[in-house]
């Protein structure tokens, strides 16, 4: 797996997966991307911050795909959303909307910045975001703190994978 | 009794929300907060590799892995007895300071940003980071800029940008090259900079505004405790290492001892309705949910450190220093939103001495690593943006971990904020006003803690609700107000 601090030359695609690999199904996006193994056409990513450090990384990238853990899709379903607010028109096959409680930017959580406010706020500020998607695999809501995934979650890898990859060549 | 629960979080933060206990008449009985329990953290870690610690425990929060991260090799340091040759030291201390600016600036001007920078009717469609960058686009330029800067410092030092890899048991894991040091002399004067703008634009911007003025001078939001911070030999906060000082509530030393001295200090409140456990001064005792001399419950963070603190450890950081004493008039500062002006004082001097850490010529030294001895058990102590952070471990003959313990800032914190929400949400609820006033009111005051609760390191779907959820005296839900 490349880093970011590897491969500076290429910047078309950055593949980026969050998620916490000990708890549980939580670490399916490192998952998905460990079994998508060596990916020559984009730079993949582990990351463990979120929010506006995350954002920042990505500017510069024209399209960037977030692989992560969705409590709200039924377990083991694979999904594509648009992060980018200007891409939420656009649907397609296996493409939804995030569920929202409220909706907009709001004022985030207390404590940091989402994805997609952060975005937003690099955008107000005049950066250069990339188009952004998130490919969501479900899971059960609220994971324990052990290793591995469990058996729903893990049948859905495959399914995410070929995802990553369509996303690849889109 | 009445519930309100006011829960600000996603799976994301596991088990943190604040809940409103409304006696028969409708008033407000109690608040607190409950903060996710770490004790299945601490379970999970137990047979793991030394080693692996400090690589783990950053995952328990994605805003600020870094203080994990080296609280966690800290703790190592001490149980192999390994002495931190000095350009490691450097390097942790740089990448440290740099952590606190970012950290501190991100939630002055985009976290607090639209309670502090955004007039009280903005329209709640506007009272957001974007809201903020619309109303200050130069400032918020800057801002977004330099933090880009100290971004690239944390990922020269730490390996990653995104994911800090460098402290290992005894030191780090590489000598910084020459190149990256010159590199990061020039993002570290910036910092500074913007350290000096910030504070002109709060004393010409902000300080003036009577709504910021009545919040830091309300009764309403003074609220008297003890406090606890890391200082220096010079009594100055200290981010990365020092004694851990404790002042009461009257301003009179407590203790000031090393990590492991204040842990045996600090004792653990269980309570029936939460996981989390209420860390009070043992000496004092627990009196209950109260601030006041006579209780035991103590504060961390900012606030806390500026109140513990003699004096500031850089100049330009002494000069806000003395303007935040002289405008409240007391020690210790009791106010609850006087954490945002801290704040502003801990990142001016978090910049000053990232850029004096940054021209000394030991920061390249190739000796990054100490000789571990023999594994046994160690505790290590930071100053996380939030406020004092232990993680203690035994680790076996092989190396392995045995028993781990983390107490976090937010878990310190705790029964101050929800001493803090009740203060906020009081009026509000005697009103009847259980809508989106109620929600404004309780998050202003939980957001000047700028708590952090344990996260799964994931934003799906980006955006991460308020949401109130009210319940009658049989404890079925009644109301639900969400943001």
């Amino acid at each position: 797996m490349r880093t970011e601090t590897q491969s500076i030359g290429s910047r078309a695609r950055v593949v980026v997966a969050l998620g916490n690999p000990d708890r549980g199904d939580d670490g399916v996006g490192p998952a998905v991307i460990r079994e998508l193994g060596p990916c020559p056409e984009a730079e993949v990513w582990e990351a463990i911050k979120g929010g506006l450090p995350l954002a920042h990384a990505l500017v510069g990238f024209p399209r960037a795909l977030i692989v992560d853990a969705a409590p709200f899709l039924p377990v083991g379903e694979v999904a594509l959303f648009p992060l980018t607010p200007a891409l939420s028109h656009r649907g397609g096959r296996g493409r939804r909307e995030p569920p929202r409680e409220g909706g907009g930017l709001g004022v985030g959580w207390p404590h940091g910045l989402g994805l997609t406010q952060a975005l937003a706020a690099l955008r107000a500020a005049g950066l250069d975001i990339p188009e952004a998607w998130a490919l969501g695999i479900g899971i059960p809501p609220d994971p324990p703190f052990r290793r591995g995934l469990s058996p729903e979650v893990r049948r859905a890898v495959p399914r995410a994978v070929a995802e990553v990859r369509r996303w690849l060549m889109g | 009794m009445k519930k309100i629960a006011i829960d600000p979080i996603t799976r994301l933060e596991g088990h943190g929300k604040i809940l409103l206990y409304l006696d028969e008449e409708g008033g407000l009985k109690g608040a607190v907060l409950q903060v996710p329990e770490l004790r299945g953290f601490e379970r999970f870690c137990r047979g793991r590799r030394a080693e692996e610690m400090p690589q783990i425990t950053e995952r328990i929060c994605g805003v600020c892995p870094e203080a994990h991260h080296l609280a966690s090799a800290k703790a190592l340091d001490a149980a192999y007895g390994a002495e931190v040759p000095r350009a490691a030291r450097l390097q942790r201390e740089l990448f440290y300071n740099t952590y606190i600016f970012s950290d501190h600036l991100l939630h002055l001007v985009f976290l607090g940003g639209p309670d502090l920078l955004l007039p009280k009717d903005t329209p709640k469609s506007e009272r957001n980071v974007v809201g903020v960058l619309q109303a200050w686009p130069e400032l918020g330029k800057e801002v977004v800029t330099v933090r880009a800067r100290a971004q690239r410092v944390l990922e020269l030092i730490g390996g990653k940008a995104i994911h800090p890899v460098f402290a290992l048991p005894g030191g780090v894991a590489k000598p910084l090259a020459k190149k990256d040091q010159e590199e990061i002399q020039g993002h570290a004067q910036v910092m500074v900079k913007l350290s000096q703008r910030m504070v002109a634009f709060f004393h010409e911007e902000m300080l003036p505004d009577p709504e910021l003025q009545s919040l830091l001078l309300a009764e309403e939001t003074r609220l008297p405790t003890h406090y606890l911070g890391t200082v220096d030999e010079e009594g100055a906060p200290n981010f990365y290492h020092g004694k851990v000082r404790a002042v009461s509530a009257d301003g009179d030393e407590l203790f000031q001892l090393d990590p492991v001295g204040a842990m045996a200090r600090i004792a653990e409140r269980a309570e029936p309705w939460t996981y989390v456990k209420f860390p009070y001064l043992k000496d004092i005792g627990w009196s209950g949910f109260e601030g006041g001399s006579r209780s035991g419950i103590y504060r961390v963070g900012p606030l806390a450190r500026l109140n513990v603190a003699e004096r500031m450890a850089t100049p330009l950081a002494q000069e806000e220093f003395e303007r935040f004493l002289d405008f409240f008039g007391e020690r210790p500062v009791h106010a609850t939103f006087a954490y945002h002006w801290a704040r502003l004082a801990e990142m001016v001097q978090a910049a000053e001495a990232a850029a004096a850490l940054a021209q000394d010529e030991g920061l390249t030294g190739a000796d990054v690593r100490g000789r571990l001895g023999q594994p046994g058990e160690g505790i290590g102590a930071v100053e996380a943006a939030r406020g004092t952070l232990f993680h203690h471990y035994r680790l076996n003959e092989e190396g392995l971990v045995e028993w781990v313990n983390l107490i976090v800032a937010t878990t310190h914190n705790a029964a101050g904020i929800g001493l803090s929400v009740k203060q906020m949400a009081e009026a509000v609820v005697r009103q009847g006003n259980l809508d989106q006033e109620l929600l404004n009111r309780v998050e202003m005051a939980f957001r000047a803690y700028d708590p952090c609760l344990a996260c799964a390191t994931h934003f799906l779907p980006g955006d991460t609700p308020l949401v109130v959820e009210i319940y009658d005296a049989d404890g079925n839900p009644k109301h639900r107000i969400a943001r």
